[in-house]
């Protein structure tokens, strides 16, 4: 009884007057008294139809217990309906329904308006009209709150925005100047890369250059060297030549005296020869003279014949001298002649020589004028070399920069392709989370 | 049954802290109407349970603006709508209506759920009723009532297309 509640008691009581007054309707009918048994009947008659009554309100209260169990679990689907009966039952059902409907048009709404915030639809609100009291209370909260979180959103946005136009587009200046600077970086290379090309022909065709300027330098100090020598050679002969000239004009001089001088010995010899002529006659005269004599003229007569014969040796010996001394003078003209002939020749040499000399002496002036150009030509030469040489250092150290440059560029590209690309990872990022199509993923 | 009820084309209200809730099965039965419901519509609980949704269905309804409202809720989104509904006078009442899907437990559809609040009469005058009987007039004026939904379907599609990025966005620009 204690554990029953006030309904189930009062079934109990109304089963019990029932049976009690039902019990009395049959004991009066016993009893004849007729009148105590119809009331007695009546009464357990109307505590059986409570009965029923009280069953009807137990069947309602049950289906609204049912029904907030539901609730409670956080079913909010079922509702109490066609309920059969009246008054506070129907009062009690219909408010049951009530204020269901309002949580379930509460959580219908809200549930609907966050997910649209939370699907990054900031338009949806919820319905306030037809909320009460607390909700209408929450639902003005929630509704300000997708406000405050669209407003806050939109200002992100347009900080993003904002963040966008200037950071992204001082990556894309920065990108662009990039490229321009490896785009110069690259032309310096090329550039480079040529002046050294350059350069280092230059540098060669000057090592040619100077080779053969070296050969030809050496070989007109050859020239000069021999040019000299011939000039001394010359020199030799002209002086041998004109001492030939002076001994040949000596030797002339004397050959002429010794004509001369044999002239005068032929005509001795012929004086010799006459007088030897003579002397033969006078002896063969004295011969006779002694043969005339006779004896006495023996003696005579034989120096005579000495004489005689003295004077025909004298004749002999002349006569050998006369041939010797025209072989002599033939000789001697001949050596004459030769001698005229040395000195025409030597004087026509002398002429050759000096030529010779006059010539080297051109020669030599014209192969010092050629080293003179050629020392000329190798400081010229030493001169493009050294400057080449610095051309190609300089074009190396140009060539190193751009190569620097084009690594500083190559990275600075990646910087900015780096910076560009978290820029755009961070626009992205932060472009989800302000549309809210980040928030349950993160 | 609905078409013995002629409309009397006068307007009745219902109060704006008011609710008409109904709960419908997926064919859009109805499954619980509540007492604002019956009181406004004129239909007791009895004659409403079991019954189409469509019995408080006005002839001046536009087929294309249900016609939307089903896809919209057979694909799992809420719509929001201003329907003309007909009490069982033939007095008409203009609602706000919000649609939902019922799920169970498991997550299966079961049903549908409607809130129905009071409009703003001004949007009603102003933006729904020349809507709906432009919409009407495209679907009377066509033989063939196929082609007529079609055409008055498309008709609506654009009118949203052109005034919002979304229906949703429209109805939510006129609350
Ligand atoms: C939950 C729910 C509520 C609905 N409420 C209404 C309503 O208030 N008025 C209405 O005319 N149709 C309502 N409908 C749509 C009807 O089911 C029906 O599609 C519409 O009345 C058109 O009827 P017809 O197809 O016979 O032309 C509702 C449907 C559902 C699912």
């Amino acid at each position: 009884m204690t554990n029953s509640s006030s309904l189930s008691q009062a079934e109990w009581l109304v089963r019990l007057t029932a049976i009690v007054a039902l019990a009395g309707a049959i004991i009066s009918l016993f009893n004849d008294r007729i009148l105590d048994a119809a009331a007695l009947g009546a009464a357990s008659l109307c505590a059986g139809v409570a009965m029923a009554r009280l069953r009807h309100a137990r069947a309602t209260l049950k289906a609204v217990s049912a029904v907030l169990a539901s609730a409670a679990k956080g079913d909010l689907e079922p509702r109490l309906v066609l309920t059969r009966d009246r008054g506070e039952m129907l009062a009690l059902a219909d408010d049951l329904n009530r204020a269901l409907d309002l949580v379930d048009a509460f959580v219908r709404e809200a549930t609907a308006t966050l997910a649209c915030v939370r699907d990054g639809e900031f338009h949806r609100r919820i319905v306030e009209r037809g909320l009460a009291g607390t909700f209408a209370r929450g639902a003005q909260t929630m509704n300000e709150a997708v406000v405050t979180i669209h407003a806050r959103l939109s200002g992100f946005s347009q900080v993003i925005g904002e963040f966008d136009r200037t950071v992204g587009a001082v990556s894309g200046v920065l990108a662009s100047e990039v490229q321009v600077l490896d785009g110069a970086a690259k032309t310096m290379n090329v550039a480079a890369t040529e002046t050294q090309e350059r350069s280092g022909a230059i540098t060669q065709q000057a090592a040619e250059t100077s080779a053969s300027v070296s050969t030809v330098s050496s070989a007109s100090e050859q020239l000069t060297a021999s040019a000299s020598e011939i000039a001394a050679q010359t020199r030799r002969a002209l002086d041998v030549s004109r001492s030939a000239q002076q001994q040949s004009s000596v030797a002339g001089d004397a050959m002429t005296e010794l004509t001369a001088a044999i002239h005068e010995i032929a005509e001795v010899v012929e004086l010799i020869a006459n007088i030897s002529t003579q002397t033969r006659t006078l002896a063969l005269n004295a011969n006779i003279e002694a043969v005339r004599a006779g004896d006495h003229g023996r003696g005579f007569g034989v120096v005579a014949t000495e004489v005689k014969n003295l004077a025909a040796q004298t004749a002999d010996a002349t006569e050998q001298i006369k041939a010797r001394i025209a072989d002599i003078q033939a000789k001697s003209d001949r050596g004459l002649h030769s001698i005229f002939a040395i000195g025409q020749t030597t004087s026509e040499v002398v002429e050759i020589a000096s030529a010779i000399s006059a010539a080297t002496e051109q020669q030599s002036l014209a192969t010092q004028e050629i080293a003179r150009t050629m020392q000329t030509v190798t400081d010229a030469t030493a001169a493009v070399t050294n400057n080449a040489t610095v051309v190609n250092t300089v074009a190396n150290d140009s060539g190193r920069a751009a190569h620097d440059v084009a690594k500083i560029s190559g990275a600075l590209a990646n910087e900015v392709g780096r910076l560009d690309q978290s820029v755009a990872d961070f626009l992205k990022l932060a472009r989800e989370v302000a549309s809210g199509r980040r928030s349950q993923a993160a | 049954m609905t078409n013995v009820i002629q409309p009397t084309q006068r307007e009745v209200f219902f109060d704006r802290d008011e609710i008409i809730v109904s709960k419908t099965d997926v064919k859009g039965r109805i499954t619980y109407a509540n007492r604002v419901f019956c009181t406004v519509a004129g239909y007791s609980e009895k004659e409403l349970i079991g019954a189409p949704h469509s019995i408080v269905r006005h002839p001046d309804m536009p087929r294309a603006v249900f016609k939307f409202m089903w896809e919209r809720i057979l694909e799992g989104h809420e719509i929001f709508a201003y329907v003309k509904n007909m009490a069982k006078t033939g007095d008409h009442y203009w609602v706000f209506a919000h649609v939902t899907p019922s799920y169970d437990g498991a997550g299966n559809l079961f049903g549908f759920h409607s809130n129905r609040r009071a409009p703003d009469p001004s949007i009603v005058r102003d933006a729904i009723v020349p809507l709906y009987e432009t919409l009407l007039k495209t679907e009377t004026a066509t033989a063939n009532a196929k082609d007529g939904l079609a055409a008055s379907y498309k008709q609506f599609t654009d009118v949203v297309q052109s005034k919002a990025r979304s229906y949703d966005e429209l109805v939510f620009s006129l609350v």
